[in-house]
This record gives structure tokens, C-alpha cells and sequence, in this order.
């Protein structure tokens, strides 16, 4: 099976710098997300690999093939577009054969193929509609069918899920993953939606400005960010990143974030002052790793004041005021507390993470 | 009142039913009288469907009729294939598109009297050899001894030709709108999909034209059925009545003649044979979808 690999990508329109220098490599059989704000460049990217935009510099391969100069049709890719792109005119049976009729394959095996599709995706009774006689979910498994019809060496998708209610959306995005364990083919896929990348990749390429900042396992990406930014944009609520400035107290390295002291153990703390560009870093722990408790506990780092509560399912999360900043905590809806009421927040080092102020890259 | 907007619409109803309507009530009310202007300025009497049965018993009605279609659907054919090919041509990006449309929409733009007078002197043949014969003859295709408009085989080609010059590039600006209007979407799936560029005008931006094809052709036809000017300006429906379309006759019966009655049957005449031809070539090319 086949590997995608992308060098040193870098995409102009006009002025804009679309994709600034994007590097990855796809393992074979892997399930890529490209995760990133709107604008971030994903889409560029993608349709580069694609070859409907020609890369300004770097390099494209696919399979150990260089592929700059190689049209879309002779990359053997096939992609899922963000509004699935079915041709109007054609039934969903003919939509789903289009690959196959332009390649010239013969008619019974088209009718073969395209009815497999379709019994694996099930959609066998739809096949004689028209595209608007379809639903939106319909409609993104007929496209889904044209990409899987053809057993291309890559499936390309562009946010192919965003445009489906939120429920649709979530059983569609374990049927795609299933669908691509079982068939193996290697998958680049595109989201801005990080619950959606952390539920279907084997690695996520989270970007930003064009660039590419971290690509890595999920759980990589969400324990071990690169930086403020990569750390920010995944889960939900967010890390919190508590301002703090650093200061030497008895030899200790000591952050300020103004309503409460941390002392850093020697070793953290000397990596972190040997590392850090300024005295300003960002202290970030994620809301479930903050421990709420009412009263005092030995674990207990600085108190806070309740300012917002708000369920969320089998949880509560609070919006804590900490000095002039707000930090939110999840913690489990048994927690009895009131709006104003102090409460105590402490978390495990480990767990945390220490962030440069200015460069914003990760320092712990 | 239980429909309330019926009020709002009411008085844009009285205005085009004056606008539509009453000229065609009026024309249908004379179509059944005796009328000719030159001996009395109103009608003289109610007569049935004489008039509807001189005309059918006419054998220049009938000829016209065959001069008429053997002109207009040819012609409409052949802009629409020429307008085709020449939008595919220019189905691109580049610049200067808009300049280059604002010339070409000249012909379209330029008065059909005119067009058909600047014709006739290009197919003029004799002391001044017009354009047409001279650069025919250059590349060994001989004409009439009476030249192009002067020939009973060549006459309708000849008018054909100068509608085809005016109305071409409206054809080819047109469909240019209907190919790019392809939504980019569309084209990009198609590429990965494995179509070639053939391909892809095949099965893609065809398709997508189809509606919009099928609506500006009808449109054409129905105004080279109406045809008139062209004829006026090159050939004044001879040589004998090789180029008489309904319209010259029209004219001819209703302004030379002042048969007022038997125009305005004729007028009806007209109306209805297009009100056929239209509704078969909807079914036909629509097979019963809405438009
Ligand atoms: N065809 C184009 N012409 C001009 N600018 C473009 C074009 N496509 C994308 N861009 C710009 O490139 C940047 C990246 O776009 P895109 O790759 O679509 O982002 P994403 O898919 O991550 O939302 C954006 O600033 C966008 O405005
Ligand atoms: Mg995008």
C-alpha cells in the first residue's frame, strides 16, 4: 500500500501564503486528519496532493513517485469534497459510476462494483435518484461511493462531515473510520473540528497560518503539545493559560501569576529558565486536570472564586476567577457549589504545561 | 378578503392584460371580418372563417410556411453549433475577455435592416463585385449567374447567412456565461475523477448547458421565424417567391395590400403554428421536467 509524502509544500495566491512549508509524511494505511482554524491553509494543502493546484515549490509524492507534474487523473487519488461535488444531472448510480466510465471499465463490472458500493454504505435504494432528490447525509454517501468505487491509492476529504446535522455527523465520522480500517487505504482528511480529528486519526497534523506546527498520535498532540497554539486548539473547553512571570526565590524558580505563588521543582525549573526567552511564561493545565475542592486540601495550589456554572452532562464546568483571569475547571456534577463561594484549585505538575510568552513553544 | 395579495397584483394585471392582451383580442375580433383599408377605414362586415380558409387554400401561404422553416431551423442549427464551438474556444482564462465580448456582441447589436443592406452589397455581382463571390470565386466555387440574392437555389442561403452573422455571437456569449457558470466544485471532482478534458465538456459542462441551450434556441427560432427585415433589406421575398417568409407576406397582405382581415388571420395563422411548434419542442427537449 502507499505512502503520501509532502516536502517543503509552499502555495501562493497573489500575496497570500496559503501553505508556508508544509512537511508530512503518511505512512501507508494511515488516517491523516489536517486540523486547523478556518483560512489555516488544509484545503491548499489537500488540493495539492490532489493536483488541482500546482505547488509554488516542494514536493508531492505519492507511492515513491514524485507527482508535481502529473495531472489529477493519472495520480489515482480520489476525493470527497466539503459539498460532495455530485454531479446534478446523474442519478446517485451514475454519479458513483462517473471513475469508473471515464476509465473505461467494462459495463458489467461497473454495475458490480457501483452495487457493492452502494450495499456497503447503504444506499442500494437510492441508486436511481437524482442528487436533489437526496438528503444531505444521502448525498455525502453517494460521494463517499464515487471515492470508494474506484480503490484509489488515496482518499482525499475535505470536511466532508461539516455539512451534516451534529448527531448524523457523529455516527458518520465512527462509519468513515470503520470503513477505512476495513479497506486500508491510506486517508488524508481535513476538519477544523478537533473532537472530530481526535476521534477518527491515526496522526493530526495541526496547522495554523500555513504552517504546520505539530504532527503526531492524538494522544500525543493533546499530552505533549508543541506549543500555546496546538495546546489551545484542542479540547474542550480549552487549556487554561494562566500569565505568570518567573522569579528566583531561595534558589527556587518561582511563577508569579499575581493572585497565587508556584514553585517549580529544581529540575523543571532549571529546564525552564534555560530554555525560556523571557521572564513571562503561561502556565497551562486543562480543565479536567484541575481539582476543585471547597475546603483546603494538601494538594491545594491557590483559591479561586466561582463565577459561572455551568452542567454539561455528567459534568460541571465552572468558571473560576483567579486575580484578573478566568480559568475554567470540569468537575464532576456531585461538586456542591454557589456562584461567589472561594473554592480551592490544585493540579498535578505532571499534567501541566509550561509555555513560552513570547516564542509560545512549549518549555514543559 | 381571503386572498389578500390578489389586490396588490391587481392593478400589474390590468396593465398587462392592455399591453397583451388587447391587441391580441382585437387582432382575433378582425381576423373574422372583411376589412380592407383601402376602401373603407372599418370593417365591413363579419364573415366567418373565410378568412382562415383563403389563407389555407393559398398556395403562397403554404409556400411561404416551407421558405419560413426551411429558414429558420437550419439557421438556428447552425448559430448554435458555430456559438458552441467558438464558446469552447474561448472557455479559458485570459485577459481582455471583456473587450474582446464587447466586440463580438457587434453583430448581434448592429439593426437587421442594416445587416441585410450591408449584405447585399458583399453579395453584389456585377459592376463592383461585392466581398462575398469575389473571394468564392478566388477559391474556385462558382455563384449564379445572377449572383447569391438573384438565384432561386441560392437566395434563402444568402439571407440565411447574414441572420447567422448577427445572431452567432450572441449564441457564442451565451453558452461562454453557461460554461463558466460550471461551479469549479463540479470541474475539480471531475478531474479526479479521471475525466479528460473532452470528457469533461462531455459529461459535465454539456449537461449543465443543456436548459440553457435548449431556452436560447427556442428564443432564436421564434424570432427567425418572425423573420423579415433581412428579407426586406436583401431580396423583397423573390427572386419570384423563393424567399417570401410568413413574415414578408404578412407585410405584403397587411401594409401593401391593406387586407386587414385576412392579416390579422394570418397573424393567428402565425401564432398558432409557432404555439405547436413551441409546445412539441418543449416536450421533446425537456421530456416533461420543470424548467
Ligand atoms: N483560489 C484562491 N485564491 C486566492 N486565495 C485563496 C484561494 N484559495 C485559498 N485562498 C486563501 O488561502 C488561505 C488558505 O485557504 P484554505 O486552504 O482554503 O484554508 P482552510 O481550508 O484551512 O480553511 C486563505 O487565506 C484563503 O483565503
Ligand atoms: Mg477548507
Amino acid at each position: 500500500m502507499s505512502d503520501v509524502k509532502v516536502v517543503d509544500l509552499i502555495k501562493k495566491f497573489d500575496k497570500v501564503l496559503a501553505v508556508n512549508g508544509v512537511s508530512i509524511d503518511i505512512k501507508s494505511g494511515d488516517f491523516v486528519v489536517l486540523l486547523g482554524p478556518s483560512g489555516c491553509g488544509k484545503t491548499t494543502t489537500l488540493r495539492c496532493i490532489a493536483g488541482l493546484e500546482s505547488p509554488d515549490s516542494g514536493e508531492i509524492y505519492i507511492e515513491d513517485r514524485l507527482v508535481n507534474d502529473l495531472p489529477p487523473k493519472d495520480r489515482d487519488v480520489a476525493m470527497v469534497f466539503q459539498n460532495y461535488a455530485l454531479y446534478p444531472h446523474m442519478t446517485a448510480f451514475d454519479n458513483i459510476a462517473f471513475p469508473l466510465k471515464m476509465r473505461k471499465v467494462p459495463k458489467d463490472e461497473i454495475e458490480r462494483r457501483v452495487k457493492e458500493v452502494a450495499k456497503l454504505l447503504n444506499i442500494e435504494h437510492l441508486l436511481s435518484r437524482k442528487p436533489r432528490q437526496l438528503s444531505g447525509g444521502e448525498q455525502q454517501r453517494v460521494a463517499l461511493g464515487r471515492a470508494l468505487v474506484r480503490k484509489p491509492k488515496v482518499f482525499l476529504m475535505d470536511e466532508p462531515l461539516s455539512n451534516l446535522d451534529a448527531k448524523l455527523r457523529i455516527f458518520m465520522r465512527a462509519e468513515l473510520k470503520r470503513l477505512q480500517k476495513e479497506l486500508k487505504v491510506t486517508t488524508v482528511y481535513v476538519t477544523h473540528d478537533q473532537a472530530e480529528a481526535m476521534a477518527m486519526a491515526d496522526k493530526i497534523a495541526v496547522m495554523n497560518n500555513g504552517k504546520l506546527l505539530q504532527y503526531d498520535e492524538p494522544s500525543a498532540i493533546y499530552h505533549r503539545p508543541a506549543s500555546i497554539f496546538v495546546a489551545a486548539f484542542l479540547g474542550s473547553p480549552p487549556m487554561n493559560m494562566i500569565k505568570t512571570s518567573m522569579s528566583r526565590k531561595n534558589g527556587d524558580l518561582v511563577l508569579d501569576a499575581g493572585a497565587f505563588m508556584y514553585k517549580l521543582p529544581k529540575e523543571i525549573g532549571d529546564l525552564v529558565s534555560n530554555q525560556a526567552s523571557s521572564s513571562e511564561v503561561y502556565l497551562g493545565v486543562r480543565p479536567e486536570d484541575l481539582l476543585v475542592s471547597v475546603e483546603k486540601s494538601p494538594n491545594s495550589v491557590f483559591s479561586a472564586e466561582v463565577y459561572v456554572v455551568e452542567p454539561q452532562g455528567p459534568n460541571l464546568v465552572l468558571d473560576l476567577r483567579v486575580g484578573d483571569q478566568i480559568i475554567k475547571a470540569l468537575t464532576p456534577l456531585t461538586l456542591d457549589v454557589k456562584l461567589g463561594q472561594q473554592v480551592w484549585v490544585g493540579f498535578d505538575l505532571k499534567k501541566a504545561h509550561i509555555f513560552d510568552g513570547r516564542t509560545e513553544a512549549t518549555l514543559y | 378578503m381571503k386572498r389578500p395579495y390578489l389586490f396588490f397584483i391587481f392593478p400589474s394585471f390590468i396593465f398587462l392584460f392592455i399591453l397583451i392582451a388587447y391587441p391580441l383580442i382585437f387582432s382575433l375580433y378582425y381576423s373574422f371580418q372583411f376589412w380592407n383599408l383601402a376602401t373603407s377605414h372599418e370593417p365591413q362586415g363579419f364573415i366567418g372563417l373565410t378568412n382562415y380558409l383563403t389563407l389555407l387554400n393559398d398556395p403562397r401561404v403554404l409556400n411561404a410556411i416551407i421558405v419560413t422553416i426551411m429558414l429558420a431551423v437550419p439557421t438556428t442549427m447552425i448559430e448554435l453549433l458555430l456559438g458552441l464551438g467558438i464558446a469552447v474556444l474561448l472557455d479559458r482564462d485570459f485577459k481582455g475577455i471583456g473587450i474582446f465580448r464587447a466586440i463580438f456582441i457587434i453583430p448581434t447589436a448592429v439593426a437587421p435592416v442594416i445587416a441585410g443592406l450591408i449584405f447585399r452589397f458583399m453579395f453584389y455581382q456585377g459592376l463592383g463585385t461585392g466581398i462575398i463571390p469575389y473571394i468564392l470565386h478566388i477559391i474556385g466555387i462558382g455563384t449564379p449567374e445572377r449572383g447569391i440574392l438573384g438565384d432561386q437555389q441560392t437566395a434563402l442561403i444568402g439571407i440565411a447567412v447574414t441572420m447567422i452573422w448577427r445572431w452567432t455571437p450572441f449564441f457564442a456569449i451565451t453558452l461562454l456565461a453557461g460554461l463558466q457558470s460550471v461551479p469549479n466544485e463540479l470541474l475539480d471532482a471531475a478531474k479526479v475523477d479521471g475525466a479528460s478534458r473532452y470528457q469533461i465538456f462531455r459529461h459535465v459542462k454539456l449537461p449543465h448547458l443543456r436548459k440553457l441551450i435548449a431556452i436560447v434556441f427556442i428564443i432564436c427560432f421564434m424570432m427567425h421565424f418572425n423573420a423579415y427585415d433581412e428579407v426586406f433589406a436583401e431580396t423583397r421575398g423573390g427572386p419570384g417567391e423563393a424567399t417570401t417568409t410568413l413574415s414578408y407576406l404578412l407585410y405584403w397582405e397587411g401594409l401593401v395590400y391593406y387586407n386587414i382581415g385576412l392579416s390579422a388571420a394570418m397573424t393567428w395563422l402565425i401564432a398558432i403554428l409557432l404555439i405547436i411548434i413551441v409546445n412539441i419542442y418543449f416536450k421533446f427537449a425537456f421530456k416533461g421536467e420543470k424548467i
